[in-house]
């Protein structure tokens, strides 16, 4: 079954809570797993997220490094988490940095899959529906439905741009993260350009089509809210709140 | 019912800009007549078509003087979104216009904001679908449409709010010339309606073949008015405003610019002739029957030494669908040779394969008698140079003399070497007045240039240049192609992917045709691409003219025909 708008929004929403008020790998890792469990129960491509994953690797690298090394001994509870791995001058590797760490690169990743479980394959027409009941103001629903339109037409302009630097010598899949890093500006800097000027466009495009000539749109097809998918949406969102709840409470999920 | 539309001394300044975008213009637009708004790049054509939608004014800030009116109303008292049921707008990128994941999604957008009922949206949909040919495609994915489609689409989602007006900005420029035929059978079937149409156009042809008016900006003012055939008939304006000439009438110049006796014989009016039909008229009664006259042959160029061989490739982006299907090419050194074809048909596909940016999927692509398979882009790019598309895909660096020397930076080579090199490209571009300036604050045409120049500082054996006219002007075009072929006559192998008969005529010595991921035709360019000058020679000697060049044919056919003066 594959759920409409409201419920995958709830699914997001309930991540979001969990995985900020856990803070341990594991509990975060479970998160992780129920949310991609939702997703192969909805029969998304998971391996779609893939991408999405590997261009934010050396991001998830950078942090569990730094958090490894940062966490603070305050933050730490267990005498054990502070067992010190290494030392390199004031720099300290323990046992909780290394928890510390996964937890935030846990937290990264169970937020990309429920955000790409979330719009994957959402139409603007859904998001400008959804807003339209909910009775969003006008210029939140035109954000949001200019971002969500402009995001195909980013992603085929990320590859043309890559192409086009790729072609006059630029290496980008070659070397280290940090020349990696370095070789992205030249791919940052003309989609940041164009992007500006395709919101430009798309604007005007909304504009010229109506958009915004009333408050609401008409309805074209009825939808229906199918109980299970009500009673899903209840039962998430009741986790994310049992989450926070179960954090303050009873400290689950606590380093 | 259609009401006129008047311009009446409107001015505008964009909100960053230094100098009014639209000066002064006056125009009238009557109820059921076809306009077309001509210029050169940053004439003020969008500016002025956003202006007749009031999009200009309401959405952008800026100052604006003057007034629009539609019939008795003044276009500044409404909401963009509520002129958008009387006046519709297609803007030049149909990408960036497609809001729908569905086609039937997209088209019941503008129907949907002006809370039409349900029915009325469906019946809409479906009228405005079949009336632009795409009947049947209600639930196809917009991402699954070609260029062509999607322009179609937009035009669909546009007329479907039911406008009175039309304006068209730029619609054809990316389409093949069939998607281009096609979408200008729309527009005419929608002034068979009675609809009011506005359309910025940069071909010629177009414009005299549908326009009964014709507007031309300079610098945001209207440097001409009036009819289209009136304006094509002067070559030497059309020139100077930045439009490209109608081949006839570059011909018929030339001639008297070499016989200026000539002139006595032109038909009634005196009017330079400007189509096939006229020119051929006017030659019957001047030449003689023999001898034929003979423009130059091009000279010959290319060796015997392969640089690109291409055997048996096939290509997909996804397993299941193949859109290459075993393209056999060799190309020698020194050849100037077109790619051409309808949209989708793998042109672009084919030349991503010669600098590794694609990997067959099977056969082989050696470049200079080497697999490509491999050697990796950036090593590639030594030998072959690829200008993309949009040069914009690739600018990013502070200055020009910055971006010129790119290619060397991120191949290591030392400082002094990277400047003399730089100097020498920014020299034989032309860009050497520009080097320290801002490639972002350049017009389109210079920053074309400038990624050619970034691409030619790695001195590549092989260009390859892909739709060297889109977004340009013809002054663009002309520095473009005139560094092409000085780089051609300097033995770089030239392959440029273009849908521009009259240019591939004028510049390449071979014509490569890829349709449906297939080499289709392959041979010298005066059998493949039928031009006007083909045409004429064709109605006038029954036979092709050796030369693409109107100067050249237009000296010879003076000289002919001298003798019955």
């Amino acid at each position: 079954m594959r759920l409409g708008l409201p419920a995958r929004l709830a699914v997001l929403v309930a991540t979001t809570l969990a995985v900020m008020s856990f803070t341990h790998p594991l509990w975060n890792f479970g998160v992780l797993c129920v949310v991609l469990g939702l997703a192969v129960w909805q029969r998304l491509p998971v391996a779609a997220v893939w991408p999405l994953i590997r261009a934010s690797l050396a991001v998830f690298v950078l942090v569990g490094f730094c958090a490894a090394f940062a966490t603070s001994d305050r933050v730490l509870h267990d005498p054990a988490h502070l067992q010190v791995l290494a030392q390199w001058g004031p720099l300290r590797f323990t046992v909780g940095g290394v928890l510390m760490g996964g937890t935030f690169v846990l937290r990264m990743l169970a937020m990309i899959v429920a955000t790409w479980t979330a719009i994957y394959q959402i139409s603007v027409d859904d998001v400008l529906d959804l807003a339209a009941r909910w009775r969003l103001p006008s210029w939140l629903s035109i954000l949001i439905g200019s971002a969500m339109a402009a995001l195909p037409n980013l992603a085929r302009r990320h590859e043309q741009i890559r192409q086009a630097q790729q072609a006059r010598g630029q290496r980008l899949d070659s070397g280290g993260p940090v020349e990696r890093w370095k070789a992205n500006a030249a791919i940052v800097v003309p989609l940041i350009t164009s992007s500006l000027l395709t919101a430009e466009s798309l604007g005007v495009a909304l504009s010229v089509r109506g958009y915004g000539a009333h408050r609401t749109m008409t309805v074209m097809h009825d939808v229906v809210r199918r109980p299970q998918e009500v009673a899903l949406s209840v039962l998430v969102l009741a986790l994310g709140v049992c989450a926070v709840a179960g954090r303050l409470a009873w400290g689950w999920g606590r380093l | 019912m259609p009401q006129d539309l008047t311009v009446d001394s409107v001015s505008y300044r964009y909100p960053s800009g230094s100098r009014d975008a639209l000066h002064d213009v006056s125009a009238e637009f009557a109820a059921g007549s076809c306009t077309a708004i001509m210029g050169a790049t940053e004439a003020g054509k969008s500016t002025l078509l956003q202006a007749l939608t009031g999009v200009i004014g309401d959405l952008d800030g800026g100052v604006l003087s003057g007034r629009i009116r539609y019939g008795a109303a003044d276009l500044a008292d409404y909401r963009v979104q509520t002129l958008t049921q009387y006046i519709g707008l297609v803007l030049q990128d149909p990408a960036s216009q497609i809001i729908g994941r569905t086609v039937g999604e997209d088209v019941a957008f503008g129907p949907r904001n002006h809370l039409l009922p349900r029915a009325e949206i469906t019946r809409r949909v479906a009228q405005m679908l079949e009336l632009v040919g795409l009947s049947g495609f209600e639930t196809r994915s917009t991402a699954e449409l070609s260029g062509g489609e999607l322009q179609r689409l937009a035009i669909a989602g546009v007329l479907a709010m039911g406008p009175e007006v039309l304006c068209l900005d730029e619609a054809t420029a990316e389409l093949d010339p069939v998607g281009a035929c096609r979408l200008r059978q729309v527009v005419a079937s929608l002034r068979q309606r009675g609809m009011t149409v506005v359309t910025a156009e940069h071909d010629p042809a177009a414009v005299l073949d549908q326009a009964s008016g014709i507007v031309v900006l300079d610098a945001g003012q209207v440097a001409w008015r009036g009819a289209p055939a009136d304006f094509f008939a002067d070559p030497d304006c059309v020139e100077r405003l930045g439009i490209r000439p109608l081949p006839m009438s570059v011909v018929a110049r030339e001639m008297l610019r070499d016989r200026p006796e000539l002139a006595l014989t032109l038909p009634v009016g005196r009017r330079l002739p400007i189509t096939v039909a006229e020119m051929s008229g006017w030659l019957r009664d001047l030449l003689p029957a023999e001898p034929r006259p003979h423009p130059q042959a091009p000279s010959a160029h290319g060796t015997d030494r392969p640089v690109i061989e291409i055997d048996d490739l096939h290509f997909g982006y996804s397993p299941r669908a193949e859109v290459l299907h075993g393209i056999h090419l060799t190309i020698r050194a020194g050849e100037f040779v077109a790619l051409t074809g309808p949209n989708g048909a793998g042109k672009t596909t084919v030349a991503k394969h010669l600098n590794g940016l694609l990997r067959p999927t099977a056969g082989r692509v050696l470049i200079c008698g080497r697999d490509v398979s491999g050697r990796p882009t950036w090593q590639l790019a030594g030998q072959v140079g690829y200008v993309v598309q949009n040069p914009d895909h690739q600018i990013f660096c502070r200055s020009v003399a910055d971006e010129v020397g790119f290619a060397l930076r991120v191949a290591g080579r030392p400082q002094a070497e990277i400047s003399a090199r730089t100097t020498a490209v920014l020299q034989f571009t032309g860009l050497t007045d520009l080097c320290e300036a801002n490639p972002l604050t350049l017009t389109r045409g210079q920053r074309q240039l400038v990624a050619m120049a970034s691409t030619l500082i790695a001195e590549p054996e092989i260009l390859v240049i892909d739709e060297p006219t889109t977004g340009q002007d013809w002054r663009g075009v002309q520095a473009i192609m005139d560094l092409v072929d000085r780089l051609n006559q300097q033995g770089t192998t030239i392959v440029m992917i273009s849908h521009d008969r009259e240019l591939i005529a004028h510049h390449a010595r071979r014509v490569v045709t890829i349709d449906g991921g297939r080499v289709v035709a392959d041979g010298p360019v005066q059998t493949q691409v039928t031009t006007q000058l083909g045409e004429l020679w064709q109605q006038c000697f029954g036979g092709r003219p050796d030369s693409c060049d109107e100067i050249t044919a237009g000296r010879r056919l003076a000289q002919s025909c001298g003798a019955r003066t």
